[in-house]
């Protein structure tokens, strides 16, 4: 078996203010229905993505979509989420972070950056 | 491991010509303080030497105006601030034994920010030497 093609997204900007949070979602969903293993890395603001009971009035709730994304992809293609940890505490949102996100740190994106065939930052 | 000049440094640092992993450029084209874009590239350049990739920070834009030496940070009385926000200067001067830091030269001459003006440690660069950096890079992120 060959091994699969992995992609990180690394994103900085918080969701609501602007489109890419949303662009990065559906380019990330189009890579892992061709069969790209997904990784997300929330730095920033972009740590508030994650967070629970979210409830935008106009606009499609971010949480759930990634959510979605993340729990669609346990199996393969898989889609892994690491948010820093300076970042959610920083903004109080460690401990109300959607099923799927761990909470890791930069370290963890090195290595990610080391094993993907692309990163990409949004935002 | 702790530097001839008795700084402490966490990351393990790379020596130069070892193998690299790959090579990963981070281009900031955000202002300093205005945003925390410019200071938080820094820490995530860092980092790309533990796992031995060779991290490059690239100031454009009005970016470059981080690279001004003689940074002084405050927000007024400590007592009511609790912290003074983190000068990028410091952050730069921690980490240029493990990242190579460098400037665009046209947006420094556009802001008239002059050569003596620059922290030591940091080279200037062409349009054509980092379009040449970004094409030999493995990953370019841009803040």
């Amino acid at each position: 078996m060959t091994e699969r093609r992995q992609l990180t997204l690394v994103s900085i900007n918080g969701p609501y203010r602007d489109e890419a949070i949303f662009t990065m979602m559906r380019l990330a969903h189009a890579a892992k229905e061709n069969g790209v293993d997904v990784n997300f890395f929330n730095y920033l603001d972009s740590t508030v993505m994650g967070h629970r009971d979210q409830a935008p009035k106009e606009f499609p709730t971010i949480e759930t979509i990634y959510a979605n994304i993340i729990k669609k992809g346990l199996k393969n293609p898989k889609a892994d989420a690491i948010a820093c940890i300076k970042c959610t505490d920083a903004r109080g949102v460690t401990k109300y972070q959607t099923e799927g996100v761990i909470i890791g740190g930069l370290y963890d994106l090195a290595e990610w950056i080391s094993e993907s065939d692309k990163t990409i930052l949004l935002g | 491991m702790t530097w001839l000049n008795g700084s402490v440094n966490l990351i393990r640092p790379y020596c130069w010509g070892e193998d690299m992993n790959k090579k990963v450029n981070i281009i900031v084209s955000q202002p300093p303080y205005g945003k925390e874009d410019a200071y938080s590239a820094i820490p995530m350049a860092a980092v790309q030497a533990s796992v031995s990739n060779e991290p490059s920070l690239i100031y454009v834009s009005g970016g470059v105006h981080s690279v001004v030496a003689g940074q002084k940070t405050s927000y007024g009385d400590l007592a009511v601030w609790l912290k003074d926000v983190p000068p990028i200067e410091a952050e730069i001067k921690k980490n240029l034994e493990i990242v190579k830091f460098y400037a665009l030269d046209i947006d420094l001459e556009k802001r008239g920010i002059s050569d003596e003006e620059i922290i030591p440690g940091i080279a200037k660069i062409s349009l054509d030497e980092l379009t040449d950096k970004i094409i030999e890079g493995d990953v370019t992120l841009v803040f």
